[in-house]
């Protein structure tokens, strides 16, 4: 659904930017909005709740984040505007509609209420498509949770990782019980993270016991159970006391049928998924060790858990099989591995169905690397300081990396997860167990398939050295210099762009590439 | 004899009224909406160069990166502004925010050297232009810049040592030379410039 169909048919007699819209007008269109993004209603109305309450004329001060200390101060010129408080530092950003096609938010935010709910929604649609992605075993309340926390408390991507890191691990804990700021509005019952099973590593050639990918049901709208006054001071705990955020049984998520053929084919996982699959369980000392740079746990013994998923009884066992998505000219040449290949399918169907699971999982994970990398390509917080001769390629680079759900603790931060120069960066990356070197072709097509690589430059001169991502080919929009050679980067330093490593390294700087293994 | 002579003046009025017109190319909200990012960037990086050494403005806080959408910006939302130069509205955003003393100390050219040169070659033209209209703006007596600027922006890459058939190469020994330092080698001579 386009924005026009959408004004047209979901706001009623609010077609226009009203200065002052009614209620009804407000609560139509965010609705509408919600819809058409997919996401749950009272998720978007209690944000822009909490965020304005309701007030589409609010203008208030955002906090300037800076780096090297964790003071926030209040700086003038960043204001937060409207009834989703989209900020200076949203406008100029590109989202994306309900149809998947880029749109960048302007000024008019800031005055033109629909526009200021239409950037709002797409601003926190992406929180929550990450959220379903870096917890795929979450459910659609602690994805909300997530998406709206990141929403409320950073204001979107461009601000949530440029927090110090203190803080930003006490707001983005891997376990969601530590995050969830409504434990003392949640039921006793519920304030305690339910452990969630890990699948089976499968010891024997036999099937794994899956059952087809399912998309997640929308949550019907209901009313909350505590009734929202319009104009009542909001909270957080508004959101989570709906009945359509209480725990209720989840259907499985591409992650989860994925990590189900790995441990099937003791295949090991993205890392992508290893990193989710790390960060989910509640398990202290687990977490502790994944902070720490370590290797992505494995999944529980077998024994101790039952599989998530499994077929009801009256149907008979089908495997789910794989298949390999059609490989790009560069995947050929470097020979990256595939998403875990399969064994014999089964049956055309089920053939089918995990293809088009693959090829929406490989998609999913490239767009949100791209839109992650544009976040941060366009954040101001990264852009060199002129005047002090500073740039922020170490800071930008974290933010990409923890975005993308890898191993960051020890390896782009220290051991307290405080920032570290590009140098310690370039030397922690090469020892670090986390992270595998590859090559350039072999970073250039681990990119395309939407993960994280990073190229890496030492300065054993003493100077700075830097950091970068690898940036996917072929992105629209994406204009890298003329005579661009080498894997593309998403450069943020001294320069900001999307260029070939020629351009953002010379011939005399020995530059490294490495994933999350 | 006359007419011929008033022939040749008019020639050498027109060509004069010619090279004045290239060299102060009215950047304006009119010349900011026609061209291009890149361009952007580069006529803000030189504007910085130009500013943070010889003029002393203060840019603390501020790149190109994160002026150009502002301006741009401003220009977009005052139609009425067209007409004002790029310059007062950058001077304009700065000045909108304080600016602490001790933010002010930093590094002198922060950055803008031969490896910034070498990244950026789309912006090149717009560096020299940018510089040369704060220059000009803030009648800097350093001498005087005559030529087209996409004139200069080539005689800098030769003098960094960019290979234009390899942008990864340049020479090591000039990259940490300032791009106003090496711009600077080229104004107006007696005996040409100093190339």
């Amino acid at each position: 659904m386009s924005f026009d169909e959408l004004d047209d048919s979901a706001a009623g007699d609010a077609g226009r930017a009203d200065l002052a819209p009614s209620p009804p007008q407000v609560r139509g269109y965010l609705s509408a909005l919600a819809d058409a993004y997919g996401l749950p209603r009272n998720l978007v109305q209690a944000v822009a709740r909490t965020a304005s309450g309701f007030d589409a004329n609010k203008i208030s001060a955002q906090p300037q984040e800076t780096f090297g200390d964790s003071a926030r101060e209040f700086d003038p010129e960043n204001k937060s505007y409207g009834l989703m408080q989209v900020s200076d530092a949203h406008i100029g950003q590109t989202v994306r509609d309900p149809n998947g096609e880029p749109f960048r938010i302007g000024q008019n935010v800031k005055y033109d209420w629909k526009a200021n709910a239409r950037a709002g929604v797409a601003l926190l649609a992406q929180q929550h498509q990450l959220a379903q992605l870096e917890q795929p075993y979450a459910s659609p309340r602690e994805h909300a949770q997530q998406a709206s926390l990141d929403y409320l408390a950073g204001h979107t991507l461009s601000h949530s990782a440029t927090l110090p890191a203190a803080a930003e691990t006490s707001t983005t804990s891997a376990n969601p019980a530590e995050r969830d700021p409504l434990l003392d509005y949640a039921p006793s019952g519920q304030r305690q993270p339910q452990p969630i099973p890990m699948p089976q590593p499968r010891t024997d050639s036999a099937p794994a016991e899956t059952m087809p990918y399912q998309p997640m049901e929308r949550p019907q709208p209901s009313y909350p159970a505590r009734p929202l006054r319009f104009g009542r001071k909001p909270s957080l705990g508004d959101i989570f006391a709906m009945p359509e955020f209480s725990r209720q049984p989840r259907q499985p998520s591409l992650g989860d049928i994925l990590l189900l053929q790995n441990a099937s084919q003791q295949a090991q996982p993205t890392a992508l998924l290893a990193a989710q699959a790390s960060s989910t369980p509640p398990s202290g000392s687990q977490r502790k060790a994944d902070d720490a740079g370590q290797t992505a746990s494995p999944a529980p013994p077998a024994q101790a858990q039952q599989p998530v998923l499994q077929r009801p009884a009256q149907n008979s066992p089908k495997p789910l099989r794989s298949v390999s998505p059609p490989k790009s000219a560069v995947e050929q040449q470097s020979g990256v591995p595939q998403k875990p290949a399969s064994q014999a399918p089964s049956t055309p169907v089920d053939m089918q169905r995990s293809a088009q699971a693959q090829r929406g999982h490989d998609t999913a994970l490239r767009q949100i690397l791209i839109d992650v990398q544009n976040n941060a390509l366009q954040n101001p917080a990264f852009a060199p300081n002129r005047a002090a001769g500073t740039t922020y390629c170490n800071a930008a680079t974290l933010k990409v990396a923890r975005q993308m759900g890898a191993p960051t603790k020890g390896v782009l931060t220290d051991g307290k997860g405080n920032l570290v120069n590009a140098n310690t960066q370039a030397r922690n990356l090469g020892n670090s167990s986390a992270y595998r070197e590859v090559t350039p072709t072999e970073a250039q097509a681990l990119a395309n398939q939407g993960e994280l690589s990073i190229v890496a430059w030492e300065n054993k001169t003493g100077g700075s050295g830097h950091v970068a991502t690898v940036r996917p080919e072929g992105v629209s929009g994406d204009n890298p210099p003329k005579g661009s050679s080498g894997p593309l980067l998403s450069n943020i330093g001294n320069t900001i762009g999307v260029l070939g490593q020629n351009y953002a390294f010379r011939k005399d700087m020995e530059v490294h590439y490495y994933t999350p293994r | 004899m006359l007419l011929k002579n008033l022939a040749r003046l008019l020639l050498v009025l027109t060509a004069n009224a010619a090279l004045c017109a290239s060299q102060n190319h009215a950047y304006d909200g009119a010349w900011w909406q026609a061209t291009g990012r890149d361009q952007h960037l580069g006529w803000l990086a030189g504007y910085i160069v130009c500013t943070s050494e010889p003029a002393k403005k203060a840019f603390t806080g501020f790149s190109e990166y994160t002026l150009e959408p502002k301006v741009t910006d401003f220009y977009s939302s005052r139609p009425n502004a067209i007409n004002l130069k790029v310059s007062a509205v950058v001077l304009k955003l700065i000045r909108a925010r304080a600016v602490t003393p001790q933010n002010q100390a930093g590094g002198e050219h922060a950055g803008f050297d031969g490896e910034y040169w070498r990244q950026v070659p789309r912006e090149r033209v717009g560096i020299v232009e940018g510089f040369l209209a704060c220059h000009q703006e803030f009648e800097i007596e350093k001498g005087s810049f005559s030529k087209p600027a996409s004139r200069y922006a080539a005689q800098i890459s030769r003098w960094y040592g960019v290979d234009p058939n390899d942008p990864a190469v340049i020479n090591l020994r000039r990259v940490s030379v300032p791009i106003e330092k090496v711009l600077l080698r080229f104004k107006d001579r007696p005996h040409g410039p100093g190339d």
